[in-house]
């Protein structure tokens, strides 16, 4: 499968996987190739929904991805409405430990039935995964389950110069997506300033492609970027997917979707910079009134409120470099009053589910309606 | 009975106290005997579970002392007169649990702390130079043991422009840490964006760097490894700032020093500016005339400014090549085909890929 470059046989792929999502998967399609006991998880570095209450997992230690059979597919239309003062240490009492002694790595709400999972690392390293019913913690055991996985090392071509005796890279998992039939994973190396997404069918094969993103910059565009994405989305634009990727030096760029082939490197265009001193952590859309925002929280800045109109009102060619005046400018954003913000979900169809550093120190894990974001 | 009435208030009272101090001694009895038959059990070191002796019906739950937020997470499992929970991660140590029924007290228990290990050390710190050019982009810091998962490792790394005399936030903050599988290794990177001319955290802030000035990093000792023990002293790298780094690694600029053949010498690579200290050991390899790996052993040395290559075999005599991976960074994150800031409109910016092999030859 790694001559799976040939265009051709991309786009049967393509249309194979949309026809398979249009014939509606069922789950045990889905979680045929499942097997049930311990995955092995090192760390969990992301968390993100698919269907039926798979959780996909991003684990940076072992340079793997893991689909989790939650089993919790009970459809729930509406959730409830959260506020839960003393989170982070709420966390560690059913953990029989310390608020300073975890780390909430990650937070991601089952789509289905709008249960919130929440990735606690430990003081010594061992991962937790978590969830919430009502008010009650929940462990949902890492040891006994059904999954499957996929190491991100293999079937990458780039690594063959590897198998002569040099240490494989190490990919950080910055973020994933489940978008249509696909995985999408963005990776921070330890070593390298450089930027990789992958891109990995569900339910696995030994098949996954690698692109190199690269965006243009600054005035007159005469700037060249290789930088790594730190969170991204997928945008419908005009009938057509993009890729909206923020990068850990701010920009937010877009990337044809239908570009993104293995091996291929290829050019963003920036719609919006989006300030200094600052990483991008979470980014998620909602529609409110018929409209269509993104929200983006960030570490040292507050969730910005971007309008879906302006991304797609924003008529560059994809190619050529951004000229000043829309640098200058780029695609507007509000400012949400919401600081530090460390990690955002879509709770159902018109709340939106964070965990909030407030003024006084402490962290809360709170849901929020749309009408008011 | 004016008298009497009284004293029969004091008696009453002192009836009432008695049943008090009765019922509370019951208790306390109680609890120390329930105590006595609560036994943790420890397995390399962690409190993996505990089991307690009772009479009761099961309907146990396991707190924090004096905490309500939530029960402990595990399993419970009651045969006979013994109770045995396991918590979902070990107790922790010195940390102190209830054992309550129906949120009533039935006993308590303390986990102990192990004889004291090691504390770890900060072993190196990347670039082990103390000039820098102004565009330096990572740093690396090797630790003795893996360190603590839970905060982030900014919260122990402090930066003092010492030109200034003041704080100075050069690294950039990231959710997503750059630690090695090992967790002994840590990437930060200096912020990026203001790195990169003209983007907006480069024209709102500036660079991170600022050439002339020096800066002093402090590593507090407050930073725990995994297993808890702080590090042994607080640790301090200093950074004086020159130019700029507009230039690529060039491996023609290198010189290479041949060893004499029928010998294990090593070959040696003198580099002319500092490489990146982790990717320089990866990123190099060195081939016979029939284009086979040599085997052998990397060695750093000289602030990275130069490496060695010791064969596992002798030399033989005839023609050899270093190839160098393109992606090779120098401390500024230039690489042998690109710088880490392009100005694409700058015609005397060298676009030229440059050449990652040099050959030589070992004489009879």
């Amino acid at each position: 499968m790694k001559k799976f470059v040939v265009p051709t046989l991309l786009l049967v792929f393509a249309f194979y996987g949309l026809s398979s999502w249009t014939t509606n998967e069922t789950s045990e399609d889905l979680t045929a190739n499942f097997i049930y006991g311990n995955p092995e998880i090192g760390s969990i570095n992301a968390l993100s929904f698919g269907p039926e209450g798979l959780l996909f997992v991003g684990d940076s230690e072992n340079a793997m991805v893991y689909a989790l059979d939650t089993k919790d597919i009970s459809e729930k239309g509406n959730a409830d409405e959260i506020n839960i003062r003393k989170f982070d240490q709420m966390i560690a009492a059913s953990l029989g430990t310390t608020e300073d002694k975890i780390r909430i790595s990650d937070m991601a709400v089952n789509p289905k039935s709008k249960t919130p999972y929440f990735a606690v690392s430990m003081e010594d390293g061992t991962t937790v995964l978590l969830r919430l019913k009502g008010e009650t913690l929940e462990n949902v055991s890492l040891k006994e389950i059904s999954y499957s996985k996929i190491s991100l090392n293999d079937a990458i071509d780039s690594d063959a110069k590897d198998r002569r005796g040099r240490p494989r890279r190490v990919w950080a998992i910055a973020d994933l997506k489940f978008h249509g039939d696909r995985i999408l994973v963005s990776g921070l190396s330890n070593k390298e300033f450089a930027s990789t997404l992958r891109s990995i069918p569900f339910p696995f094969t030994d098949s996954q492609d690698q692109t190199s993103l690269e965006i243009w910059h600054a005035a007159h565009g005469q700037y060249e970027t290789h930088a790594p994405i730190k969170t991204f989305d997928v945008v419908s634009l005009n009938n057509q997917d993009y890729l909206m990727a923020s990068y850990t030096c701010t920009p937010l760029v877009l990337f044809p979707m239908s570009e993104l082939e293995n091996g291929k490197h290829i050019k963003g265009r920036t719609v919006a910079e989006l300030g200094a001193g600052n990483s991008p952590l979470d980014m998620i859309s909602y529609k409110k009134e018929g409209k269509q925002y993104f929200l983006m929280s960030n570490t040292n800045r507050p969730v910005m409120r971007l309008d879906y109109e302006d991304i797609a009102g924003f008529k560059e060619t994809l190619t050529e470099p951004v000229n000043e005046f829309a640098v200058a400018t780029g695609v507007p954003y509000d400012n949400l009053p919401f600081p530090y913000v460390q990690q955002m979900d879509n709770l159902d169809d018109s709340n939106v589910l964070y965990i909030q550093r407030t003024g006084s120190g402490e962290l809360v894990l709170r849901s929020r309606s749309t009408k008011w974001m | 009975m004016d008298v009497i009435y009284p004293y029969s208030i004091i008696n009453k009272k002192i009836k009432l106290s008695l049943v008090f101090f009765c019922v509370a001694l019951f208790f306390n009895c109680a609890k120390n005997k329930s105590s006595e038959n609560i036994h943790v059990n420890y397995s390399n070191g962690k409190a993996v579970s505990v089991a307690f002796e009772t009479e009761e019906s099961p309907g146990y739950a396991l707190y924090l002392k004096k905490n309500n937020l939530s029960p402990i997470l595990g399993d419970l499992t009651c045969e006979k007169e013994t109770c045995t929970f396991i918590p979902i991660v070990p107790f922790t140590a010195g940390q102190t649990y209830e054992i309550r029924k129906n949120k009533k007290l039935i006993g308590s228990f303390t986990i102990d702390r192990f004889r004291k290990q090691k504390n770890p050390e900060l072993i190196a710190i990347y670039p082990s130079v103390d000039t820098v050019p102004q565009n330096l982009l990572k740093m690396y810091f090797v630790f003795s043991q893996p360190m603590q998962h839970s905060k982030s490792a900014l919260d122990f790394i402090s930066v003092f422009d010492n030109t200034l005399q003041k704080e100075s936030d050069i690294f950039l903050e990231m959710q997503t840490e750059l630690w090695n599988k090992e967790h002994t290794r840590l990437t930060l990177w200096l912020d990026p964006g203001r790195i990169k001319t003209d983007l907006i955290p480069n024209r709102e802030k500036g660079p991170p760097l600022l050439q002339k000035h020096r800066y002093t990093i402090s590593i507090d000792s407050l930073w725990t490894s995994e297993q808890g023990y702080p590090l042994a002293r607080k640790y301090i790298k200093t950074l004086n700032v020159v130019g700029k780094d507009s230039q690529r690694p060039n491996p023609k600029l290198w010189d290479v020093n041949i060893p004499r053949a029928n010998t294990k010498n090593p070959l040696e690579i003198r580099f002319n500016e500092p490489m990146d200290a982790v990717l320089i050991l990866e990123t190099i390899q060195v081939k016979n005339r029939e284009g086979e790996l040599m085997e052998g052993t990397f060695s750093l040395l000289e602030n990275e400014l130069k490496l060695e290559f010791k064969p596992k075999e002798k030399w033989v005599p005839g023609k050899y090549s270093v190839h160098v991976n393109p992606v090779l960074e120098d401390l500024a994150g230039n690489n042998l085909e690109r710088l880490f800031d392009t100005d694409l409109s700058d015609n005397s910016v060298d676009t030229k890929s440059t050449e990652n092999t040099l050959n030589f030859s070992i004489e009879r």
